[in-house]
């Protein structure tokens, strides 16, 4: 499945690059947080150890990290976002991104940190022109490797949230729910008109769930 | 036209930095300052009134004896956002100027706010005080770790004072190779700012340092060779040649990293040249079918590299060859090369 559903039970094969949600509202304004799996192809349940890296969660939870999800203290894997429509070579280009970002993290405060404004710079590019992810949320993260490994999840300029009307692109809004449903569907990028179930959990598992393995 | 506030402001930079012309205040937003930049062209800089204790200077003056790290940290995050919302980049820039270099020589752990800030909001001017800090030997070791990672992403005014700012990382880097290799790592990737200088010393770390630094010296040669540091570098092509062939070396040696593996490969086909274009593409064809952790996606990132260069003819050629008797591999390969890459907006 696109969307391998680890708290519903379901079991499968992870693989490094893949997206990890955590559903259980830690944080009541952010209830879902997705980083990105950077371990290596496994066999998982629910309670298996997962590596996975990311932003935050939310505003001053530190800065951006690999940290062991399912494991007391921090995330749980909940949901797994699978691109099973592309090769898993491109999938890995994920994680070999994810890497080359960890070098920019930084040494005082908490650059990549929380900010509900993406800033990415394209003036400042780094490895062969992939620009500089300054701050964002856990989701604009998550989308930005994906897009810049040509994955693209959620078409931001269809799909878009209503608070981001009339603001600029880089105060745009990117919901994890929102993406949660790009992989229940299965259809990349997600083009559709806004729903405010994609804002939601668990609504944002609408429509017809993909079948893609 | 200037008022006591404004020319306090502009006191501290350099007139021909900015080639400035003239400024004027207009009556009915007397807080707008235009900037004639040049001939024929201008800059408006917005400068909104700020609350007393909220510019750069006075924020940094609070904490100019501070030395918690968490501290330091939180102030750095909440300059970006105050400079941010008040507009007030050029006051940072002119505090780096002056007070920041006295900073340098009273050794102030918070100096390593202003370099954070700096380095973020690509904020001018940081690069005197990089260089300061990376040539004192006493520096403040928080202070030193930030200039030398946030090294690569600010300006330098000119390739002397690069070369200023390599000499001293370079002593750092070494210094901390020789201590623990993952706290040289971020730093790494600044030996850029040697253009191609530092490709000797880079090579050196990717040929027989621990996995952790040489992935980090790989992604500095793939900035310097990919052409996206500013200015772009010009590189031998005797010194490419060395490049892929130490980067598919260190491939084949064991020991190799999920993270090494991808960085050396994609470097190879950032470093091919014609005299290397065979041994870069049997590497690149051996990691996409048979490599390691991030070996495949590394050769997709190679292979598009080269199919984009001024080698692709000649490359698309050979690629074709080496994949001819696997037609899947083959297929499964031309497929990843052609993904559209993103266009980026800010």
């Amino acid at each position: 499945m696109a969307l391998l559903r680890l708290r519903s039970g379901e079991c499968g094969a992870i693989r490094p690059g893949d997206a990890v949600f955590d559903t259980r509202g830690g944080e009541p304004e952010y209830p879902v947080h997705v980083g990105i799996y950077v371990g290596e192809t496994q066999d998982i349940d629910g309670s298996t150890v997962l590596q996975a890296q990311g932003s935050p969660r939310a505003p001053g939870k530190g800065s951006m990290q690999v940290a062991p999800w399912n494991t007391p203290g921090n995330y749980a894997a909940d949901e797994v976002g699978q691109r099973r429509d592309v090769d898993p070579v491109a999938v890995l280009g994920v994680r070999m991104l994810a890497s080359a970002v960890l070098l920019e993290v930084a040494q005082l405060g908490s650059y990549i940190r929380w900010e509900a404004r993406r800033r990415i710079d394209t003036t400042r590019t780094m490895r062969d022109g992939i620009p500089l992810f300054l701050e964002g949320t856990c989701s604009q993260f998550v989308e930005y490797l994906y897009e810049a490994a040509g994955l693209d999840l959620v078409d931001e300029e269809v799909t878009v949230c209503p608070e981001n009307a009339g603001q600029p692109r880089d105060a745009w809004r990117l919901l994890p729910t929102t993406q949660v449903h790009a992989f229940w569907t299965g259809a990349y990028p997600l083009r559709v008109p806004w729903d405010d179930k994609l804002a939601r959990w668990d609504a944002c598992l609408f429509g017809s769930r993909t079948h893609d393995r | 036209m200037i008022n006591d506030e404004l020319h306090a402001l502009l006191a501290p930079l350099h007139a021909e930095d900015f080639g400035l012309a003239s400024t004027h205040l207009s009556e009915r937003a007397p807080m707008r300052v235009c900037l004639v930049v040049g001939e024929g062209s201008a800059s408006v800089v917005e400068l909104r009134r700020l609350d007393p204790g909220t510019t750069p200077a006075d924020r940094l003056a609070q904490v100019r004896d501070e030395r918690d790290e968490a501290r330091l940290g939180e102030v750095a995050d909440e300059l970006v956002t105050e400079i941010d919302r008040y507009g007030s980049s050029l006051m940072l820039a002119a505090w780096l100027g002056t007070t920041g270099r006295s900073w340098v020589v009273e050794r102030r752990p918070a100096l390593a706010i202003a370099i954070e800030v700096a380095a973020r909001l690509n904020v001018r001017d940081a690069d005197l005080v990089i260089v300061d800090v990376l040539a004192d030997h006493d520096a403040h070791p928080l202070v030193k770790r930030v200039a030398a990672q946030r090294a690569r992403h600010v300006q330098f005014r000119d390739h002397a004072t690069r070369c200023a700012a390599w000499y001293g990382l370079r002593r750092s880097l070494d210094a901390w190779l020789e201590e623990d290799a993952s706290q040289a790592a971020p730093a790494i990737p600044s030996a850029v700012l040697g253009d191609a200088d530092a490709v000797p010393w880079l090579l050196d770390v990717v040929a027989r340092r621990p996995p952790e630094a040489a992935h980090a010296a790989s992604l500095g040669l793939l900035d310097l060779l990919s052409g996206t540091t500013s200015p772009r570098v010009a590189v031998a092509d005797r010194e490419r040649e060395q490049v892929v062939r130490t980067a598919l070396k260190r491939f084949s040696e064991s020991g190799t990293t999920a993270a090494l593996a991808g960085s050396l490969i994609w470097l190879s086909g950032a470093a091919a040249t014609s005299a290397t274009l065979g041994e870069a593409i049997e590497g690149i064809h051996q990691a996409f079918t048979a490599g390691v952790g991030d070996a495949p996606a590394g050769a997709v990132a190679a292979g598009r590299l080269l199919l984009q260069g001024p080698l692709s003819g000649e490359a698309s050629r050979q690629f074709a060859m080496a994949m001819a008797p696997e037609t899947d591999v083959s297929q499964r390969f031309w497929a990843l090369v052609h993904r559209p890459r993103p266009q980026w907006r800010s």
